[in-house]
């Protein structure tokens, strides 16, 4: 349960938090508690043959805890002194406040829940712990049913790449989760597709089942290798192009092969890093870049508005 | 193993019980396990308080008659051994459990269990059914979340290196102070004990593993800590004109108001904090945006421009 223990100090901890869970479980049966423990049924048996013989100093059964376990349930008596759960430890505090706060942008009707119980947890702990989070618990709730019981899903779907938001209606497969972040597997009208979904900004879903590819057809993406050389601001061009794995080997000037399946990404992705680095190829990436460059700088020029 | 985790329950027992404090020897007679010699049962005893507090479980040393100060008593407060938060709601209890349910499969699983476990055991229902369906995860991270909360819970000094801004890399000696996910992305905020002041580091920029150093003198995290002003830092909040065409330039308008629009193309007011951020993004843009004021920015706009087509021509 608790790592970096000695078994010893393990079971130790396990027999302190079994007492007040049977004491608010009484008759719970061996299966249920061995399962809620994360234990086998044998070492729950022999956790509670031990507290069997705690107690109060004399250890006479007036000073022992009563258990009977015999019949496959579990019950206790005579154990008020460990009755009331443990405190939690900072690292308990801290996985709580930071579970509570990816829930808070979820939800407006439980803000104030919310709030109150962030504020007895940073009572305790400080304020050492905080998390903002990009993605909508109740979008992911959403997908997790949909995908569950095979419906679909109106979802809003802001791609930066094409600049554009859009309402799709697509069949849910898996939730993936990367370094990158998570993402969204779906079936559309074109085929699979992947949503990054932090992108996705509202979730529907869709009573009557649209007509959509039965089988999985794997994403039509041809790959695109493109030479980069980067000329300034190393970490944050490295970090934009996926190039941390290389990070130390880096140097100014370095041309480095990046592989993507979008010439668009690219495009705008160079231009985005203001000359801090330079494309060499393909070709047709290069020229893009100089030909919008070009008609922007007119624009700026002439003082038009671009077509 | 099972006769020493019996010795540590009933000594957590009669620590807990008493109202006073419980000296060695009244320790020694009347609790079962304590044999041997004077010096192997007070050898075991030492080793027995080492491992309670490693536990979390404080234990008080006091004087239990203040004429016989040279013999110390011992005794666990039942408010530092009981759970700290009362008057819990069966919404409260739903809540938290959710809450701990976004570390499922995650580096801090086992903290979240036990928590989970000691919430249960307060007796309250969780009223699951009265909350919307809701599904936290924490975002993933390449560095160890766990030894890094580990060292913030027990005041631990940590040493990494660190990547640079020029990808030059340093090693970094701090206490810890707290994390934060923003975005997508873990931060560490902590003291740095070289450069004297509080950094924030992100941890995808932490190279290989983080050394938590043993034994370290604990330190405090100072009571006036807010982790807020070490995430964002504040910044003046600037504005700026932009031409965007209708319906394009999505990701700034999140943070623009339409000034007047010709039906192909809207002025825009954007307020901005990271200027090199925004150019970047105006960039991304492409024939979409056109800045408009202030001239300054404009001006490094057409740079960057220049420099786009020199390098690309």
């Amino acid at each position: 349960m608790v790592k970096n223990f000695t078994p010893t100090l393990e079971q130790t901890s396990r027999l302190l938090a079994l007492v007040p869970y049977i004491s608010t479980h009484q008759n719970i049966s061996v299966d249920d508690l061995s399962k809620k423990f994360g234990i086998s049924k044998k070492d729950l048996i022999e956790d509670l043959n031990t507290l069997w013989m705690c107690g109060l100093p004399g250890y006479t059964p007036l000073e022992l805890i009563d258990l009977t376990f015999d019949e496959g349930f579990v019950s206790i008596r005579n154990a008020e002194i460990l009755q009331e759960p443990r405190s939690l430890t900072t690292e308990e505090v801290i996985v709580l406040i930071l579970g509570l706060d990816l829930l808070s942008k979820s939800n407006e009707k439980l803000l104030t829940e919310i709030a109150s119980l962030q504020e007895k947890l940073r009572a305790i702990s400080g304020d050492i712990a905080r998390a903002i989070p990009s993605i909508s618990s109740s979008h992911r709730a959403i997908l997790s049913k949909a995908i569950n019981e095979r419906t679909s899903v109106k979802i809003k779907y802001f791609s930066p790449v094409s600049d554009e938001i859009t309402l799709r209606l697509v069949r849910p497969l898996t939730l993936e989760s990367k370094s990158s972040g998570e993402y969204l597997l779906a079936m559309t009208e074109s085929g699979t597709r992947t949503f990054k979904l932090d992108r996705v900004s509202e979730v529907e879903l869709q009573p009557e089942q649209p007509n959509l590819p039965k089988s999985a057809t794997i994403e039509d993406k041809s790959e695109l290798t493109v030479d980069i050389k980067i000329l300034e601001n190393l970490r944050s061009n490295i970090e934009k192009f996926q190039l941390e794995s290389k990070a130390t080997a880096i140097n100014v000037n370095d041309v480095m092969q990046v592989t993507g399946f979008s010439a668009e990404w690219f495009i705008r992705a160079a231009a985005s890093s203001a000359g801090s680095v330079q494309i060499l190829k393909p070709e047709l990436v290069r020229t893009e870049i100089e030909v919008r460059s070009a008609a922007l700088l007119e624009a700026y020029e002439s003082g038009a508005l671009p077509n | 193993m099972s006769r020493k985790s019996e010795r540590l329950v009933n000594l957590t027992i009669a620590l807990l019980a008493t109202k006073r404090y419980l000296t060695k020897s009244e320790i020694f007679r009347t609790l079962e396990g304590y044999e041997g010699t004077t010096e192997t049962k007070e050898r075991m005893f030492e080793r027995d308080k080492d491992d309670l507090r490693k536990l979390g479980i404080e234990i008080e040393v006091g004087s239990f008659d203040p004429l016989f100060e040279d013999e110390p008593g011992y005794r666990i407060k039942p408010e530092s051994y009981q759970l700290q938060i009362k008057d819990l709601s069966q919404v409260d209890i739903a809540l938290l459990s959710i809450a701990a349910g976004a570390w499922q499969g995650a580096a801090l699983d086992s903290p979240a269990l036990s928590a989970l476990l000691k919430l249960q055991s307060i007796g309250i229902d969780s009223d699951l059914d009265s909350l919307p369906a809701l599904e936290p995860r924490v975002p993933n991270s390449e560095t160890d979340l766990a030894v890094i909360i580990e060292a913030i819970s027990n005041r631990r000094e940590i040493h990494f290196q660190y990547l640079g801004s020029n990808l030059e890399v340093s090693a970094r000696k701090t206490h810890p102070y707290a994390v934060a996910s923003a975005f997508g992305a873990w931060y560490l905020v902590a003291f740095d004990l070289e450069r004297q002041s509080i950094r924030t580091f992100k941890t995808s920029r932490i190279l290989g593993s983080v050394v938590v150093v043993k034994p370290s003198k604990p330190y405090e995290i100072p009571l006036d800590f807010k982790i807020e002003k070490h995430l964002a830092p504040e910044r003046e909040i600037k504005s700026a004109i932009i031409y965007a065409r209708c319906a394009k330039a999505n990701a700034l308008r999140t943070t623009s108001d339409v000034l007047s629009s010709d039906g192909e193309w809207d002025v825009l007011s954007c307020e901005y904090s990271d200027e090199e951020a925004f150019i970047s993004s105006v960039l991304w843009h492409g024939l979409d945006v056109i800045v408009r004021e202030p001239l300054d920015l404009r001006d490094k706009v057409i740079t960057s421009l220049q420099k786009l087509v020199a390098l690309h021509g």
